[in-house]
């Protein structure tokens, strides 16, 4: 198939816009096939795509505006491809959930995730810079109306500060998008071309590199989110429904560590370079701050989400190691705390609906009545936890090492994580799922329903999958990786980013393209 | 053996574990323990077979002719030059561990299909097994892994099974609790290894590796890639892992774990905490060898952490009343002892006694589990007493495995412990240089250890006595039942059933007695699997020349001083150190009697009491330092009042609280405000309050900007 990827990310939109007119109980339907289909063309690509050939595969590039130089232009690589596979597992894994947890406009609610489903893979095969924008700023509407409609009884306060932070630094990175577009017209003879491909070859004065690789960076550390951006996460996570907070953890989050990999860090190289001792050092405050703050939360899902803050520094750590391992580290821990994380709050979700409380106080001792669910929500515990042989392990261990080449002291900070990570993660299950039975509420408690154990499989097959034979899942990645580390060696940057940022040249060169 | 056959050594237990997690409940109790034992003895025939093909060396024959058998399963993960197989290691030292992991696991399942028997919820006894399954697969991959990660995966592996066992009845908060503490704080240690590896690895540049057989031929050419013999990178990654190790193996100052995770179901104390992970630290330090022997200081700070381990773990095993706790503070202090063995570069000794040790503190833990089975789950000792006429196969038993620790003549205990002590003695100053020259270490070492050794002897024998002599103290005195909610481990279980209290204690059935008399065989006589030169019979170290192709060359290195056993030591010199080694053994000798002795008048032969409660008459309640061995030195209290408490406090009430909610989001919710403000001036038709809008304005935004651009 020559359009796979303009297919894989219409498709959920047409079945989206789909869902909107239909009944209820068609739009379960129709929303399940169409994310199943989109999931069978999506594993097309593990095959289609070449690990050892050129840099982005399946291609597809067709003028947009061409007089601006705009193109329709998408394709993957190693890195997308994975994140995409992603994207469409945990889909239909949120389609099937919803089903009974959400009682109003269930047709809506399933028209808005596939949108997001459609417009989460048009940002990862993006490969024009206005084009991943479009993307980039869709996801924000569904996943508005996700939150501010099924959410819960602070959710306009959520949605509002989720939108405000996130269009931060949406204006900031839209301000770089055409900085970099002018910069390429003025050393192109006035030719314009937002094709990442051509980008990529630009020679970006390092003093503007800073400037322009601050913008992308800080639309991008938001999303992550990274310290001290992170205080919209626990609120949109709390008030957000099951469906809503998977897709936010399991995807959306990843959306600001890819922007790094695959924009701000290539892109910019000098400037990441220069960056990376503060970007390492704010991530592991992330990791450390996220697992303290998580450890003495009272709310499960509050917990979760700061460990989420947490598992991203992991993440931010890794691509700022600049080095093989670290890199992969990333992408791995991407894919790791997506499913870890994205089952956490399946599960958080199924305890609600039951209880309709998220309180650990509220719970205890629930191992003896819920067995099954004991046994699912240890699993991915101790995935969260990176226990060796779980996906949790591999990146984690891969990030640590990576970093510990470029900052040893650092790297004892974040590895305390592991220990921290171990504290939270198995005092919040101790406190719900160990001790007496106190609480009559949950003495009747139904144990996980067929239905539930049908979505929740196919994560924790993965976690277990991807921790035990790894290889397939690293090679895939390795040559993109790979093409990401080089550029980065290869930059050496003369001074201090500090000493440059106010160097007058910067903007002149940008007011240069724009004549 | 075949190396083809290595994977199924930890594959066996998965399957069992596998097998009994599928069938669950559905298949009666007697099946799910039939399947998990033969699981583990079906391993442990593969592992026996395994031994013996490296048993074909002659004696003094420094080098067998067996190489080591390997097998990669496949390439775990590669990215970079960093590259790590799933691949299995076989060589006489995991030979060994795999026999003792396998051998004693076999019998501790058998001793658990009884032992779990009367649990009440029937239902859970197939999630024990397969945890315990699951833990043997664990420890063989720590004991069989050809890299430091897969020996991490084992490492981590045993770890979560000790978890899951230690709060097996999980209905009891304190359980559970016990087993956070426990993962948690090897967690602690797991966090100083991984440091100590990619410390190693990095410094290691492009011949970076992490299989140990090709990081010994590394370092063995490139010394200088780790600073060399003293050198601050070898030196760093030694104390690193050791770091590892006090957390795995309880040691200061990770030690305090172990004593809480007696609320495990007994035979897991007896597998997990007793003969097999907890040993995992000093089969590390065995295992890397060809490291430790690069850095004194680094010997000298694994000695010394022994040697005081060993010590204060004793000073707090002397007043506890729970008959487990007795024998987890008496483990801590063993794995000390091991330590020392191994921080003086007497590899052998210590893999001896980690040996030896697992035998008879196997046995003694089975046996005090035959005996909480016997007494439906009474652990304290002041109710035991006279048990000796009620349950002979267990005193007798007993018996043995008290008279190995103590180290009484001829039994196990007796030639492991005394060769660490002696070769401490005779430890040069300099190989364990922890202070440089300024304090002799191996000295503090020796006097340390004497003095344990003494202790040893003198609460062993208290606990002997108490439960064994006299007469039996638990038919009355109900009332007072002051149940330490930490130390019991009947939770789950029928506590009152058929029996109910007052009765006359019985011996346990077959599957808990056979495995008690097979440990009581190998304590009194598996010493003489490794006797000392001068000993008139048994395999004159032949232990010793079996590991020589692990630490033979390691041994070597350690220079200008030679044990007694290196080939090259003259005959008149091995001669004078007889008469010397002799001489300490027989004061060592004399010493214990009297530690005996004097336990035997506090405590032998004591009569019911009508409290029955005051039986320590050697102090009163009062006595300040009874009542700090009583509370562990309150190192608990001390780590939770410097450490938990403080942190748990500034994550709340200054990370959350002020720098969460007050400095960023008052930050964030003013610039909302202020935009507010702003807007409203401007008027309220862009103010629609739909996000539709405002997405729609950011495209058109864009493209106008784009498009004023393009023109001008």
């Amino acid at each position: 198939m020559d359009h796979i990827l303009s297919i894989l990310t219409f498709l959920p939109l047409a079945v989206g816009l789909g869902c909107f007119v239909a009944p209820d109980k068609a739009a379960s339907g129709l929303a399940l096939v169409g994310s199943l289909v989109t999931l069978a063309l999506s594993w097309t690509l593990w095959g289609s795509y070449d690990p050892s050939g050129a840099e982005f595969q399946l291609t597809e590039t067709i003028p947009w505006i061409p007089d601006l130089g705009i193109h329709y232009a998408v394709g993957i690589d190693g890195i997308s491809l994975l994140l995409i596979l992603l994207t469409t597992v945990l889909t239909p894994v949120i389609i099937l959930s919803a089903t009974p947890a959400v009682h109003e406009r269930l047709n809506q609610y399933l028209g808005w995730m596939m949108v997001l489903e459609s417009a989460m893979i048009g940002t990862f095969v993006a490969l024009d810079t206005f084009l991943f924008y479009v993307f980039w700023e869709l996801m924000l509407i569904p996943m508005y109306f996700l939150i501010g409609i099924w959410g819960g009884e602070r959710r306009i306060y959520a949605t509002i500060k989720f939108f405000i932070y996130t269009m931060l630094g949406s204006l900031l990175m839209l301000v770089a998008v055409l900085g970099l577009y002018f910069i390429y017209a003025e050393q192109n003879n006035g030719q314009y071309s937002a094709l990442l491909v051509d980008l990529y070859k630009l020679d970006v004065p390092y003093n503007v590199q800073l400037w322009l690789f601050a913008a992308f960076a800080l639309a991008f550390a938001i999303k992550v989110p990274m310290w001290p951006l992170h205080t919209w996460l626990p609120d949109a996570h709390f008030e957000a429904p099951t469906g809503g907070s998977v897709v936010l953890a399991g995807v959306l989050l990843k959306m600001g560590t890819y922007g790094f990999v695959r924009y701000a860090m290539p892109l910019f190289p000098e400037a990441a370079v220069a960056f990376a001792p503060a970007m390492g050092a704010l991530a592991v405050i992330g990791i450390v701050y996220g697992a303290l703050v998580a450890m003495v939360q009272d709310d499960i899902k509050k917990l979760v989400a700061y460990s989420s803050v947490s598992h991203m520094g992991y993440v931010m750590l890794g691509l700022f190691a600049l080095n093989a391992q670290g890199v992969t580290g990333a992408v791995y821990q991407m894919l790791g705390h997506g499913l870890a994380t994205g089952a956490l709050f399946l599960l958080v979700g199924v305890l609600y609906e039951r209880r309709h409380t998220k309180a650990i106080a509220e719970y205890g001792g629930l191992a003896k009545v819920v067995p099954v669910f004991a046994f699912v929500f240890m699993l991915v515990t101790f995935a969260s936890v990176g226990l060796p042989g779980l996906n949790g392990f591999i990146g984690e261990f891969l990030i640590l090492l990576g970093s510990f080449e470029r900052s040893p002291v650092l790297t004892i900070f974040a590895a305390s994580g592991v220990i921290l990570g171990a504290i939270y993660m198995l005092w919040m299950f101790q406190r719900v799922m160990f001790g007496p039975l106190t609480n009559d509420k949950n003495k009747a408690l139904q144990d996980l329903t067929t239905r539930e154990l049908v979505y929740l499989s196919p994560i924790l097959v993965l976690i277990v999958l991807m921790g035990v034979f790894p290889q397939p899942f690293l090679e895939v990645m390795q040559p993109s990786v790979e093409r990401v580390v080089l550029r980065l060696a290869e930059a050496t940057p003369s001074v201090p980013p500090t000493a440059s940022l106010f160097d007058p040249s910067a903007a002149a060169a940008v007011e240069a393209g724009s004549r | 053996m075949s190396p083809n056959l290595l994977p199924l050594v930890p594959g066996l237990p998965l399957l069992g574990a596998v097998v009994n997690a599928v069938l669950g409940p559905r298949v009666p109790r007697p099946v799910t323990g039939a399947i998990a034992t033969l699981a583990v003895a079906a391993s442990a025939v593969l592992s026996f077979m395994t031994l013996a093909s490296f048993m074909g060396g002659g004696h003094g024959d420094e080098h067998h002719a067996v190489e080591p058998l390997t097998y990669t399963l496949y390439t775990w993960m590669q990215v970079g030059g960093f590259k790590a197989d799933i691949g299995f290691l076989a060589d006489p030292l995991s030979a060994v561990m795999m026999c003792v992991i396998t051998g004693i696991g076999s019998l501790i399942h058998l001793y658990s299909s009884a032992y779990m028997d009367d649990a009440k919820d029937e239902r859970s006894v197939w999630r024990f097994f397969s945890y315990l399954n699951l833990f043997v697969f664990a420890m063989l991959l720590l004991v069989m892994g050809d890299n430091f990660l897969l020996m991490f995966v084992g490492w981590e592996g045993v770890g979560v099974c000790s978890y899951l066992l230690i709060g097996f009845w999980f209905s009891d908060t304190a359980n559970a609790v016990a087993g956070k503490k426990a993962f948690v704080t090897n967690r602690v240690g797991d966090f100083m290894f991984i440091l100590g590896l990619f410390w190693l690895y990095w410094s290691l540049g492009d011949k970076a590796t992490m299989n140990f057989a090709e990081l010994q031929q590394v370092i063995a050419a490139n010394p200088a890639l780790v600073g060399g013999v003293g050198g601050l990178v070898v030196t760093g990654v030694c104390m690193l892992f050791f770091g590892g190790a006090t957390g795995k193996s309880a040691q200061i100052p990770l030690y305090v774990w172990l004593p809480d995770a007696m609320a495990g179901p007994t035979p897991v104390s007896a597998l997990i905490h007793a003969a097999t992970m907890v040993t995992a630290g000093i089969y590390m330090i065995c295992r890397l060898n060809f490291l430790y022997v690069m850095s004194p200081m680094a010997m000298g700070l694994v000695a010394l952490t022994g040697a005081l381990t060993a010590f204060f773990a004793a000073t707090i095993a002397i007043t506890q009343n729970d008959i487990k706790k007795v024998l987890a503070y008496s483990t801590v202090s063993q794995l000390g002892f091991m330590f020392l063995g191994v921080g003086i570069g007497a590899f052998t000794a210590g893999f001896f006694h980690v040996l030896t040790h697992a035998f008879f503190k196997a046995l003694m833990f089975l046996g005090s589990g035959s005996i909480i089975h016997a007494l439906h789950h009474e652990q304290d000792m002041r109710r035991m007493g006279g048990l000796r006429k009620y349950m002979p196969v267990t005193f007798w038993t007993f018996t043995a495995g008290y008279l190995a620790i103590i180290g009484f003549p001829l039994t196990s205990g007796f030639f492991s412990k005394d060769e660490i002590l002696w070769l401490t003695f005779i430890t040069p100053p300099e190989r364990v240089a922890l202070f440089g020259e300024w304090v002799n270490v191996a000295g503090i070492c020796y006097g340390l250890a004497l003095v344990t050794a003494l202790l040893t002897a003198f609460y062993m024998s208290r606990l002997y006595f108490l439960t064994f002599f006299g007469e039996y103290r638990g038919g009355q005195a109900h009332d007072d039942h002051g149940h330490d909610a930490h130390s019991h481990d009947a939770h789950g279980h029928g506590h009152h059933d058929d029996h109910g209290h007052g009765h006359t204690p019985h011996e346990s059935p077959w599957p808990i007695t056979v495995p008690l008399i097979v440990l009581a065989v190998l304590s009194l006589f598996g010493g003489f699997l490794n006797t000392p030169h001068w000993f008139p019979v048994g395999a004159h170290e032949v232990l010793h020349h079996f590991f020589a192709p692990v630490f033979g060359a390691s041994e070597k290195a350690l220079g200008d001083f030679n044990w007694p056993m290196v080939a090259d030591y003259t005959t008149a010199a091995l001669t004078r150190s007889t008469g010397q080694e002799l001489f300490f053994m027989s004061v060592t000798l004399i010493l214990i009697g009297f530690s005996v002795g004097i336990a035997w008048v506090v405590y032998g032969n004591k009569k019911a009491t009508d409290h029955g409660v005051q039986l320590d008459y050697i102090a009163t309640e009062s006595d300040r330092v009874y009542q700090g061995s009583l509370n562990k030195w309150y190192i608990d209290e001390l780590y939770d009042a410097v450490i938990l408490t403080p942190t748990r406090l500034i994550s709340r009430h200054v990370l959350w609280a002020v720098v969460d909610a007050q400095l960023i989001d008052g930050l964030v919710n003013w610039c909302g405000k202020a935009a507010q403000g702003l807007a409203q001036g401007y008027g309220r038709i862009f103010q629609t309050g739909r996000v539709q809008a405002y997405a729609l304005g950011v495209a058109v935004g864009t493209f106008l900007i784009v498009f004023v651009y393009s023109i001008g």
